[in-house]
């Protein structure tokens, strides 16, 4: 690992001499925050269903439409007119009832797009376009504590809803990656749906890596479970990128939260191995997403207008990866105006 | 159960005496017939003292026996199998809730087979439950003529007459078999009606609480208080139940102008043909015109059937791992302990289904080839079953392929005495079985009466019209 070099049409991250291309795509979960868990009672409650006791039912607590029009609106998705949930069954020692419900078949919002800007120090702009395949809603597991060689499931969290933003492969670079989630974050925030406090991990990320020399096949994809941070994205990315060869096998690996080493989990599973069938406990229901009064439009264009107001007050993000590589990077929205707000501040600041 | 509840209210140590006489009955008849699960009747005759000042409830003096899948609180629910042993359970079931409230006492909890799978009572971990009606044939032939399943225990339970009604769950036919083979009646609800929480999971968009009793005023009145929306369960239905008990009593709500239709499927055996047309005269002597509905699709029921139960079994037992509830093995690693308990707890028909599923759900071609294509099929059965009911208020058919169910002989698979029932449970429609008439080896069978979507007035009218004819058999031991 010499450096890193971002060129100018394709980016290449110079790995022992040789140019690797990266195609990254990221699963972002973010805990909306509410006072009720997603399919059990209120947030302080210990219910049946979330430690899975047998007889327990699931009932929906999903009711701001609002916040969902807008990221939807924001997102240039629209949101599915059913609500459906799908059963996702896989083993897992913090899964308390061996499956989780998820959505498969009827995703809360379909594709969507996010545009993300970056500007280099020589004043190129570079746009990129993040292609979101779904937003799914599904609820958060147990999680695992070490409590000295014993290991102990912790059902504190288990239950609470969890937005999932599922991309394609489309981030060709960690800085866009990285942006991508800075404005999903900041989007998140300012609709209030979640408080993104990443250090509690309410806004977590999983993500698929592959690597691929110029013109040739790309690698076996790598899947690195649960980061809350983004620096911890760079670090992986660089030592995956060393370790990678090209007939290894695709794999699921975690990481250990001070040292961003990673620790190879399981391999990888095919679609097949999680069992998904129809969730039956919960009927299938009509999402009223109409706005039906000018009350609720304008409500609408209200939240918009805030997230673009205070886009402009968080505008700039530094972030500084190597001695050689420096960027500053601005997240904002695809209007006009804002872009326009953005030169100027540029202008400002360089 | 008038008298006795006219009695109990006017003196009120009638209920705890009656309460003690039916928990030694329950004791003696227990060895041969293996009814129970777990024995709780000091608890049970505590409760019939406290409660018994309260007489102006609606099921005062009712005894109750309850299938293991409902849940009790500080109660055993290990629904007869090795995988839950030793499991308590911290809650009550809403159906069981709400029958205490209404001043019934639970009695005892009932054998079955293993998690309501199965359909003759021979995957129990408490014994066999032999058939009530067939004492004297078994110990001459050496055979045990089985009291149907899943909900064998109290099927049995409330034809000898040890509770007035039973509270059980039907998924594929599991209250109206046994209700059909010892001779009472059994009501499987639509789908929604009743609150499944609490109700230990097999295949939850099947899954109903079903109730069994001997006559139709029983039945009405437990429905009465069974019935109902709850906030619990999102799939309960929030429809009002109407006062069953007020139509039963009133002639002029009778059925009799209206039609029956009568289901002949492609299955039925030759031998009970006999049998079938004694009960469409019974019920034309009554007064019911009879049309035709035939069903063009009988045969993919139990397919479509087995895939859908199968895939929901499996996820629905993803639960039961044995480390967190139930029977717990010390063994040094997880792996071995996931494949021994496994291996030892669950009976050959759990993992029959369990194997289906993963089978099914193994490749993306099994997933779209067999459960989407299953959850296809049983919408256009739903559908047609739908339409078949705009012509005609009530469709009939037998409950059981054949009175008689052995356990030894392997004769007849056990997927086709579902044949009939399955086709209620896989459109969501109410179902009552009634006992019509006694076959050719001296057992009771009834008739399936399918009525359409939340009406299970029409039925529980028409078992009482039927019953009021035929009468109930009842049964001396």
């Amino acid at each position: 690992m010499s450096l890193i070099r971002v060129c100018s049409a394709r980016d290449y991250l110079a790995c022992n001499n040789t140019p690797v291309e990266l195609s990254i795509g990221l699963e972002v979960h973010a805990q909306f925050s509410s006072s009720y868990k997603l399919f059990s009672g209120r947030l302080e409650v210990l219910a049946a269903l979330d430690v899975g006791l047998p007889g327990s039912l699931p009932v929906v607590n999903f009711g701001d439409v609002l916040g969902l029009n807008v990221l939807a609106s924001l997102l240039n998705s629209r949101v599915s007119p059913w609500l459906s949930f799908t059963r996702k069954g896989y083993f897992c020692a913090d899964l308390a009832a061996g499956y989780q419900i998820t959505q498969y078949h009827n995703p809360l919002l379909g594709y969507g797009s996010l545009e993300v800007f970056a500007f280099g120090i020589s004043g190129v702009c570079r746009i990129m376009r993040a292609h979101i395949q779904n937003v799914n809603l599904e609820h958060d597991t147990g999680s695992v504590n070490f409590l000295g060689n014993c290991e102990v499931v912790n059902f504190a969290r288990a239950g609470l809803g969890l937005f999932e933003f599922v991309s394609f492969p489309c981030f060709g670079s960690v800085l866009f990656a990285k942006l991508y989630l800075l404005k999903l974050k900041l989007m998140l925030m300012c609709l209030n749906i979640s408080s993104c406090v990443m250090a509690n991990a309410e806004l977590r990320y999983d993500f698929n890596i592959s690597f691929s020399e110029p013109l040739s096949s790309c690698s076996a994809k790598i899947e690195i479970k649960n980061l809350n941070s983004l620096s911890g994205l760079s670090h992986v990315v660089l030592s995956e990128a060393c370790l990678v060869r090209r007939d290894s096998k695709a794999c699921t690996k975690a990481i250990e939260p001070k040292t961003f080493a990673t620790l190879f989990l399981r391999k990888k599973e095919s679609a097949s191995e999680y069992k998904r069938l129809l969730e039956a406990d919960i009927p299938l229901a009509r999402v009223l997403t109409k706005l039906h009064n000018a009350q609720q439009r304008v409500a609408v264009a209200r939240a918009r207008l805030c997230w673009l107001s205070s886009c402009g007050r968080l505008s700039f993000f530094c972030f500084q990866n190597s001695e050689r590589f420096r960027c500053q990077a601005h997240v904002f929205s695809q209007f006009g105006f804002s872009f326009l707000s953005l030169m100027l501040k540029r202008a400002l600041v360089v | 159960m008038k008298a006795i509840n006219a009695l109990c209210s006017k003196r009120g140590t009638v209920a705890l005496m009656l309460c003690l006489a039916l928990s030694l009955r329950a004791e003696r008849l227990d060895w041969y017939f293996r009814i129970n699960a777990g024995y709780n009747f000091e608890r049970a005759l505590t409760r019939a003292r406290a409660h018994q000042h309260n007489r102006k409830c609606s099921l005062f003096g009712f005894s109750v026996s309850v299938k293991e899948l409902l849940l009790s609180k500080d109660d055993f629910a290990e629904a007869s199998s090795m995988m839950l042993s030793g499991f308590v359970s911290a809650y009550d079931s809403e159906v069981l809730t709400r029958i205490k409230r209404a001043g019934a006492n639970m009695l005892c909890r009932a054998n079955m087979d293993e998690f309501g799978i199965g359909s003759d009572g021979s995957a129990c971990a408490h014994g066999h439950i032999v058939n009530a009606w067939a004492r004297a044939t078994c110990s001459f032939t050496q055979e045990i003529v089985a009291a149907g399943g899943s909900s064998g225990g109290c099927a049995a339970a409330v034809a000898l007459r040890i509770s007035t009604v039973a509270l059980a769950t039907d998924t594929g036919g599991s209250v109206r078999q046994p209700a059909s083979y010892v001779g009472v009646i059994g009501l499987k609800p639509s789908y929604g009606r009743c609150s499944r929480w609490g109700v230990l999971a097999y295949a939850s968009s099947l899954d109903q609480v079903g109730v069994l009793t001997r006559s139709a005023r029983d039945c009405a009145r437990v429905s009465a208080v069974v019935f109902g929306m709850d906030l619990k369960d999102c799939t309960s239905a929030d429809l009002p139940v109407p006062k069953f008990e007020l139509y039963i009593s009133n002639p002029q709500f009778d059925l009799t102008r209206h039609s029956i239709g009568a289901l002949v499927l492609k299955q039925q055996a030759p031998c009970f043909k006999r049998a079938w047309t004694y009960c469409l005269s019974t019920l034309a002597h009554i007064g019911f015109e009879l049309t035709d509905a035939n069903i063009p699709f009988a045969d993919m029921v139990i397919p479509c059937y087995s895939v859908l139960t199968s895939v929901e079994c499996y996820s629905n037992f993803a639960r039961y791992n044995g480390i967190r509830f139930g029977l717990r093995l010390r063994e040094v690693s997880a792996f071995l302990l996931y494949k021994k308990l496994r291996t030892i707890a669950y009976s050959a028909e759990v993992k029959r289904k369990l194997f289906t599923c993963a089978y099914v759900l193994s490749t993306r071609l099994g997933y779209e080839q067999y459960y989407l294509k299953a959850q296809r099929i049983r919408f256009i059965i739903k559908n047609c079953l739908i339409t078949r009911l705009c012509n005609c208020n009530v469709l009939a058919s037998l409950s059981v392929p054949a009175s008689r169910l052995s356990v030894g002989s392997k004769l007849q698979l056990n997927a086709l005495t579902d044949v009939y029932t399955v086709l209620a449970s896989l459109t969501g429609l109410p179902s009552i079985s009634v006992p019509t008439c006694f076959s050719e080896v001296g057992l009771p069978f009834g008739i399936q009466l399918i009525a359409s979507a939340y009406r299970e007035l029409d039925l529980i009218i028409a078992s009482n019209m039927i019953a009021r004819v035929n009468g109930i058999p009842s049964l001396c031991h």
